[in-house]
């Protein structure tokens, strides 16, 4: 039985709706959290109260996004267990185990402290409320922690083991999987957009009171912050989006010669291409803009590195998926047979292959009756949408190095004391308030687009991990989704918009010229 | 103009009373529609069959595939 390409594709849109859904609130809750815990030491240190109201401002707009934001995701657990049953049971043993972690460990956390955030200011001291903010950060970070690791092993899929009984892979060693470099590369470039893009939030909204001439003095302290906060971590992002790019040209060099339409091997140190049409039916790339030495540079981190191209890496799939039949042939047997000494040894020696003898499942009813041309075909699928990436990719590094450009101008300006002396800049701070979310969601299109054929690197196609329902019941549950979150769209865009137009002033948390009552200097 | 600032918590004035009934109405909206999502569209579904036997079935599509497979 052919596989229902159908089911697979609904199933590959629901998951993809939900999760890009899901990271328009992850990112906002990781930076903000932040910039509150910083902008309530501030009041904590110098115990002036504008920086209390700040924080208390700014974590009503936190309270917003946290509460539409948390459970989003929970959505996508349903979905391992309707749509996606094979890939849960083939390689839940490990994927699961981060995902129950981050619920009984950094969930918990960030729920409690959430609480203790709002209900504690008149219950908690200076000190102890300001450890509840950091604590929140932490949760909220930690969260990010967990998901990324079973994001990461996806990717990289180290510390398990394919254990024929089960039929599913289990854990070898749970250091390797915690320790995975893929994730804790992904981990801390994914935090750190988080915080470029909370400081774009607290940015822009701030330049809107300021162009309107509201909350002066709350705009320009919340400014400051945004932009050392946000040049530092835009720095970051780059620096340790370019360690994550050097994990990929690790383990997943197919996805790095996609992103890079890479056709052919390139002499090292290659050349980066920065602008182009790839076309994946030629396999070139038409008006090749090319930067001599940049891409070895960046991939290999050496001069004399080389990095595979697409057709040499397909070339490299055939005989993967050749290896891989021994494998599924041995598998077979040994199903058969327990005491097979010959069989075993065969699978033993090759099963590092069988993920790759079971793309063949895409192109052949049986893998075993597989012929040249089906082999082809298969190694052929490992090439992802190589125009898609290629654009995402650029699209998601020229936001970047935006961000830097704009939180250097801001930090500049906060340091002359000239933040609110150009209507252009603050224009073009608000305007710049979606950019953040855009390169989010390019990233995780670079990186989980970028993983196909695959939903377990080399181990699983994704293909093969849907569950045995109809494409009906996919379309029926993907109308409830939409509909679901729509409703919570609305619903935040509503509520957020609500509180930001009132503003600290109308909402009578601060006002320009106001002083506390003990006459301390704001 | 100074205006003295309450001891009070802000979440206790009327602007942060309805704040927390936002809040809260927001989890209950949400929770609402989180399980009407999963016993209207989810739970109605068939449950997959993910025994060791189904998986390898999944896996190699079909009996016929035991007996062929030797290359």
């Amino acid at each position: 039985m052919m596989i229902d390409q159908e089911l697979v594709t609904l199933s590959r849109l629901q998951f993809a709706l939900t999760a890009l859904y899901h990271f328009l609130f992850v990112p906002l809750t990781l930076g903000l959290s932040w910039l509150l815990a910083i902008m309530e030491a501030v009041y904590v240190m110098s115990g002036r109260e504008i920086w209390k109201r700040m924080t208390q401002f700014w974590g009503l707009l936190f309270g917003i996004n946290f509460a539409m934001g948390v459970a989003t995701g929970v959505t996508m657990e349903f979905q391992f267990g309707t749509n996606w049953a094979y890939y849960a049971h083939y390689v839940g043993d490990v994927f699961g185990t981060p995902l129950a972690i981050e619920g009984a460990m950094a969930f918990f956390l960030e729920a409690t402290f959430i609480g203790l955030f709002f209900f504690g200011w008149d219950r908690l001291g200076r000190v102890a409320h300001l450890i509840v903010t950091f604590l929140l950060a932490l949760g909220t970070n930690l969260s990010a922690l967990w998901i990324l690791i079973a994001n990461g092993w996806m990717q990289n899929p180290v510390g398990a083991e394919f254990n024929l009984d089960t039929m599913r892979m289990e854990v070898s060693s749970f250091s390797a999987v915690l320790f995975n470099p893929v994730a804790q590369s992904k981990f801390v470039h994914t935090v750190s957009a988080g915080y470029v893009l909370g400081s774009m939030f607290v940015l822009s909204i701030s330049a809107w009171y300021l162009l309107r001439g509201r909350n002066i003095d709350l705009a320009k302290r919340s400014m400051t912050v945004a932009a050392s906060f946000g040049l530092a971590s835009a720095l970051s992002v780059v620096v340790l989006g370019d360690e994550s790019g050097y994990t990929v040209s690790e383990n997943q060099k197919m996805k790095l010669a996609a992103i890079e339409a890479m056709w052919e091997t390139e002499p090292a140190p290659a050349p980066f291409t920065a602008f182009g049409f790839p076309d994946l039916a030629e396999r070139k790339t038409h008006f090749a803009v090319r930067i001599p030495w940049v891409m070895g540079i960046i991939g290999t981190r050496s001069l004399d590195g080389v990095l595979p191209g697409i057709n040499e890496l397909v070339e490299e799939a055939e005989q993967r998926i050749e290896k891989g039949r021994v494998a599924y042939a041995a598998m077979l047997k040994l199903r058969e047979n327990r005491d097979d000494a010959a069989a075993r040894a065969a699978f033993d020696a090759n099963k590092a292959d069988l993920g790759y003898a079971l793309l063949l499942r895409n192109v052949v009813a049986d893998p075993a009756l597989a012929s040249h041309a089906d082999v082809q075909k298969a190694a052929v699928s490992t090439i992802p949408n190589v125009p898609v990436l290629f654009w995402s990719f650029r699209l998601m590094v020229g936001c970047g190095l935006y961000f830097i450009a704009l939180f250097a101008y801001s930090f500049w300006l906060a340091s002359r004391r000239e933040l609110d002396t150009k209507r252009w800049y603050l224009k073009l701070a608000l305007w710049s308030l979606p950019l953040p979310w855009l390169a989010a969601e390019l990233g995780w299109i670079v990186a989980e687009y970028g993983r196909q054929p695959w939903a377990i690197e080399g181990v699983l196609p994704t293909a093969l991990g849907v569950s045995s329902i109809t494409s009906a019941q996919v379309l029926f549950s993907l109308c409830g989704f939409v509909i679901f979150y729509t409703s919570l769209a609305v619903i935040d865009a509503t509520l957020m918009l609500k509180y930001v137009r009132r503003g600290p002033d109308g909402l009578g948390l601060w006002r320009d010229g106001q002083v506390p009552a003990t006459g301390a200097a704001t | 103009m100074r205006v003295a600032v309450s001891k009070h918590s802000w979440f206790r004035t009327p602007a942060g009373r309805l704040y927390y009934r936002h809040f809260g109405t927001l989890l209950a909206a949400k929770l609402a529609l989180l399980l009407i999502l999963y016993f209207v569209f989810i739970a109605p579904q068939p449950r997959a069959d993910t025994s060791p036997a189904a998986v390898f079935s999944a896996l190699v599509a079909q009996d016929g595939a035991v007996r062929k497979a030797d290359p």
